[in-house]
């Protein structure tokens, strides 16, 4: 299933992202450089969730309910399939605001790596499935 | 509840508010140290809770300190602030009739059948088990009283905190491999759950907020954890009908 030579697009590592996380070994590295993924990107929740809590995603994309000035909740993003998620949220980034260009242009969210854009749309889309939390 | 814009980037978010957890008690046979268990978990979360907590570079709307009020065309990059007085009842209810729709509940039980395997592919069984970001959270008794701080890392998953398993971090409160050298909570998890309390920053500067639970059906979600037979939860079934 991983192979060393794998480099791979963000469009097809989305269709295989989910086969991918539960195969790979389970040493952690960061992305070398955009647009390749190292076989070992694998899924750390909490790191996942640090990576949405630091962009304060919350504070505008309210958790549930209703919703604040016509964002989407953030339970409505946790319905969204991936490819959808990684448009809407990452690629696209917020019309432009987070693009090199864009206003928030210092934002963290141009500096995540691919493998932390895939963790943080696996965690996006986790909040949506009641997944129990257990400790010893 | 006000707001306080220093001109240069910074929010602080001051207000003092009560949160109260209920705790159900399941057992059996019954739980003789319960309360010694809810004083110390009470005290814990209270002191864990204090001190408020901060974020930086969090995009929002601009705020207007004379008007009072969010411009919600306009964003703006701030560091928040979050000064709150945040009390903390811990009670005990005895019927499912005291439990409101947008309560906490932490429910204890006999034993959890479920098991859980780390990131390093070692089993644990669970001594207590909850859903994130306001639903429902349980323990085993017999586990809480040998680990008195399993109630408050329960609750923390209800106010939307994760588990930690790096072994560097045994020191965290919200590490959950068993052996803890600590119990700590950073300023950035101390940040979220007050995020997660306040939810909508703009609802402060309208008049009436209470802050509760994002869920509205607290018991329905209590039910159904419950019932989850992949959770294994043992429990006196007579008191929860
Ligand atoms: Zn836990």
């Amino acid at each position: 299933m991983v192979s060393n030579t794998t480099r791979l697009s963000l469009g097809s590592i989305l269709l295989f992202m989910f086969v991918a996380c539960i195969n790979e070994n389970k040493i952690k590295i960061k992305a070398p450089k955009k647009n390749s993924l190292p076989d070992s990107c694998r899924y750390y929740a909490y790191d996942a969730g640090q990576i949405v809590s630091n962009l304060s995603c919350y504070n505008c994309h309210i958790r549930r309910g209703e919703r604040l000035n016509n964002i989407p909740s953030f339970d409505e993003l946790a319905a969204m399939d991936s490819l959808k998620l990684l448009n809407f949220v990452f690629t696209k980034k917020h019309n432009g605001n987070y693009s090199i260009k864009g206003a928030f242009k210092t934002s963290r969210m141009d500096t995540l790596s691919d493998c932390e854009i895939k963790s943080a749309i696996r965690y996006i889309r986790d909040y949506g499935r009641d997944i129990s939390l257990p400790s010893q | 509840m006000h707001i306080s814009d220093n001109g240069s980037g910074e929010l602080t978010l001051y207000g003092d508010f009560t949160i109260t957890l209920k705790v159900l008690d399941l057992t059996t046979n019954g739980a003789p140290n319960l309360n010694s268990l809810m004083t110390f978990t009470q005290q814990v979360i209270t002191s864990k809770l204090r001190g408020g907590g901060y974020k930086s570079g969090v995009i929002y709307f601009e705020y207007n300190s004379s008007t009072k009020s969010f411009n919600f065309r306009k964003n703006h990059t701030y560091s928040i602030r979050y000064n709150f007085n945040c009390g903390v009842n811990v009670i005990q209810i005895n019927m499912l009739s005291q439990l409101k729709g947008n309560d906490f509940v932490l429910a204890v039980v006999d034993s959890i059948g479920h098991q859980f395997t780390d990131q390093y592919g070692k089993k644990h069984n669970s001594g207590g088990l909850a859903q994130r970001d306001g639903g429902p959270a349980v323990v085993s008794y017999n586990e809480w009283r040998k680990n008195k701080y399993i109630g408050v890392h329960e609750f923390f998953h209800t106010l939307g905190l994760g588990d930690i398993e790096d072994l560097s971090k045994k020191d965290r409160l919200m590490y959950h491999l068993g052996d803890n050298t600590s119990y700590n909570i950073s300023d950035n998890e101390r940040g979220d759950m007050m995020s997660f309390l306040m939810r909508n920053i703009s609802d402060m500067t309208k008049g009436t907020y209470s802050y509760t639970n994002l869920n509205f059906n607290t018991l329905d979600l209590l039910r159904r954890f419950l019932k989850d037979t992949t959770n294994g939860f043992k429990y006196n079934k007579a008191k929860f009908r």
